[in-house]
């Protein structure tokens, strides 16, 4: 396979978002990774991907996993959101409001972008 | 809304593979338990759909091919000093998988913050479930060394559907004369000169010998816990029956895992990772100094003290020092000098360490006594060959004392006990003086306080 580059990459500096939260937390009724979602579309984040674990425990030190059907129904969920640092500011105030339970983080990363030709 | 918090912290990932195992146990769960024993902010495993390269098995073979197993990845973010501590014991468990580590900052770490033990909790959230069984045939060779390695002090014996059957005790191997000193000990003495570890050695091959299985052993009188049981039913459980782990036990008779008194203590424990000085292990807590005290778990821990704790001078000989030592309730003996000052700590353990090499075999003998509930007199005879420079309290006691003031917080008490690992803190006053004593079903019990 050869793949003729029209342009040199640009990198442009941002924000990973991590957002850790239990399958079973609510926002409005709606399940909060959801809500978390849909607010970051209505702010202009360009994409979020969910993941769901499989096992974990976070702040609350309570075990979920889904080994035991006893214990699976708060599974850990973690949200990742790549944005520029602007952007990712604009949407913390309501993303903290929103999580009371969980845990967020923020880390470097460079986002490459297309360059000129 | 709550104020977002700041810190560094550090990421660190483990790349491993499905089927990997660590000790009989899928090594994901065992990760994940290790690092909620250790007190982590949280972990959590993610499943891959496709991958190679992860997992210890696969770097076997040069034929390039995807992993069988799906790829799991666990991330595990805390403070830096904490991961970079756990990281040997990681690797060792790993053994080969990719570990990576990166910075990133927490902007928020927060739960609904807990007073007392909330009776809609239930077990099941908080129990222990990866955990080392035998059956009831197991070999009673093979029971004792599972005893001596697994995390738990009571073994559950479960049968082909995994039903609990009952559970083998320190104590239990002890009445039947298969173990010769408590489990402890025992660690201690094989992990010391090579004579010491090999009488131990010597007794306990006796005991591998015996035709027994775990069922004959094994203690069927057992109290379980039922899953969806709230964590204040199980603590009231707990301080009744004065065990440390108990059973819990679904539908059908089915183990499904274990709680121990440190599991109930951990669920006031706010936040591990802003929490930096409740697991620096000498430093005096911060006087937390709030007239208005709210819960009983801001109130000041002298209030939940004993006041009977056995102690000795530092001139102290031996011999004393031991009497004193087995006939205290808390089987530790703290050394204070003429104002009352804490300088050290002992239990049997420091004993064993630092008595003359020559000694350790008739300490262990006089140990292995009262374990099968023949005393003896103990006194002079123990040390006088060999004593040379061992003759006092000071020679023998443990000079790293994890303490408490007396105005810290029952919270602070609970997590230094928990961060430290003890089992008992003694209470100081500001000149280090000795006020009592504090141990974990004494702060559990003030849990159980609080509605």
């Amino acid at each position: 396979m050869s793949i003729k580059p029209n342009s040199q990459p640009t990198f442009q500096p941002g924000k990973r978002v991590r957002i850790f939260l239990g399958e079973a937390h609510t926002w409005q009724g709606k399940p909060l990774h959801q809500a978390i979602l849909e607010r970051a579309w209505r702010q202009g984040i360009a994409g979020a991907t969910v993941l769901r674990g499989i096992e974990g425990f976070g702040p609350g030190h309570h075990l979920s996993t889904e080994r035991l059907p006893e214990i699976a129904e708060n599974l850990p969920v973690v949200i990742e959101i790549v944005e520029q640092a602007e952007q990712v500011e604009r949407f913390l105030p309501l993303l903290d409001e929103m999580v009371a339970q969980g845990m967020i983080t923020v880390s470097d990363v460079r986002i490459v972008r297309k360059g000129d030709a | 809304m709550s104020l977002l918090r700041q810190g560094k912290a550090e990421v660190l990932t483990i790349y491993l593979g499905e089927a990997d195992q660590w000790h009989g146990t899928s090594l994901a769960v065992a990760l994940v338990q290790f690092f909620r024993e250790q007190g982590c902010a949280g972990a959590t495993v993610t499943r891959a759909v496709m991958g190679y390269g992860a997992g210890s098995r696969l770097h076997e073979d040069e034929v390039w091919r995807l992993s069988s197993d799906a790829p799991l990845i666990l991330q595990v973010v805390d403070q830096p000093e904490r991961l970079h501590r756990l990281l040997p014991q990681v690797q060792e468990m790993v053994s080969g998988g990719l570990i990576t580590l990166h910075e990133t900052t927490v902007l928020k770490y927060t739960h609904a913050r807990r007073t007392g033990l909330p009776s809609r909790l239930p077990v099941r959230q908080i129990m222990e479930t990866s955990l080392v069984t035998v059956r009831p045939e197991t070999p009673i060779a093979q029971v004792i060394d599972t005893m001596l390695t697994a995390s738990f002090r009571a073994l559950p014996v479960v049968d082909a559907q995994g039903r609990l059957v009952g559970m083998i005790g320190t104590r239990d191997l002890l009445a039947a004369g298969l173990l010769p000193v408590r489990r402890g000990i025992a660690r201690a003495a094989q992990a010391l000169d090579e004579q010491t570890a090999q009488t131990l050695a010597a007794s306990l091959e006796q005991a591998r010998q015996r035709p027994q299985v775990a069922a004959d052993v094994l203690n069927p009188q057992v109290r379980s816990l039922r899953p969806e049981q709230s964590v204040r039913e199980a603590a009231q459980v707990m301080l009744e029956t004065g065990l440390r782990a108990l059973p819990v036990v679904g539908s059908a008779g089915r183990l499904l895992g274990m709680l121990t008194r440190a599991d109930l203590l951990q669920v006031v424990v706010t936040s591990p990772l802003m929490n930096s000085q409740a697991s620096s292990p000498t430093q005096p807590l911060r006087r937390t100094g709030d007239l208005a005290r709210s819960s009983v778990q801001e109130q000041p821990v002298a209030m939940f003290m004993h006041s009977d704790v056995a102690t000795v001078g530092e001139e102290t000989p031996v011999a004393e020092v031991i009497d004193a030592l087995l006939g205290s309730p808390y089987k530790r003996v703290l050394v204070v000098d003429q104002q009352q000052r804490v300088r050290g700590i002992l239990s049997d353990v420091d004993v064993l360490l630092r008595v003359q090499a020559g000694a350790r075999q008739r300490w262990l003998d006089m140990l292995a006594g009262w374990a099968r509930g023949k005393p003896g007199r103990l006194s002079s005879g123990l040390l006088q060959e060999g004593t040379g420079s061992v003759r006092v309290a000071r020679d023998l006691m443990n000079r790293e004392v994890v303490s408490v003031l007396a105005e810290t917080s029952v919270q602070e008490a609970i997590e230094r006990i928990l961060h430290t690992r003890r089992k008992m803190l003694p209470v100081l006053d500001r000149e280090g003086r000795l006020l009592g004593i504090v141990g974990r079903s004494d702060l559990l019990h003030v849990l159980l306080e609080e509605r």
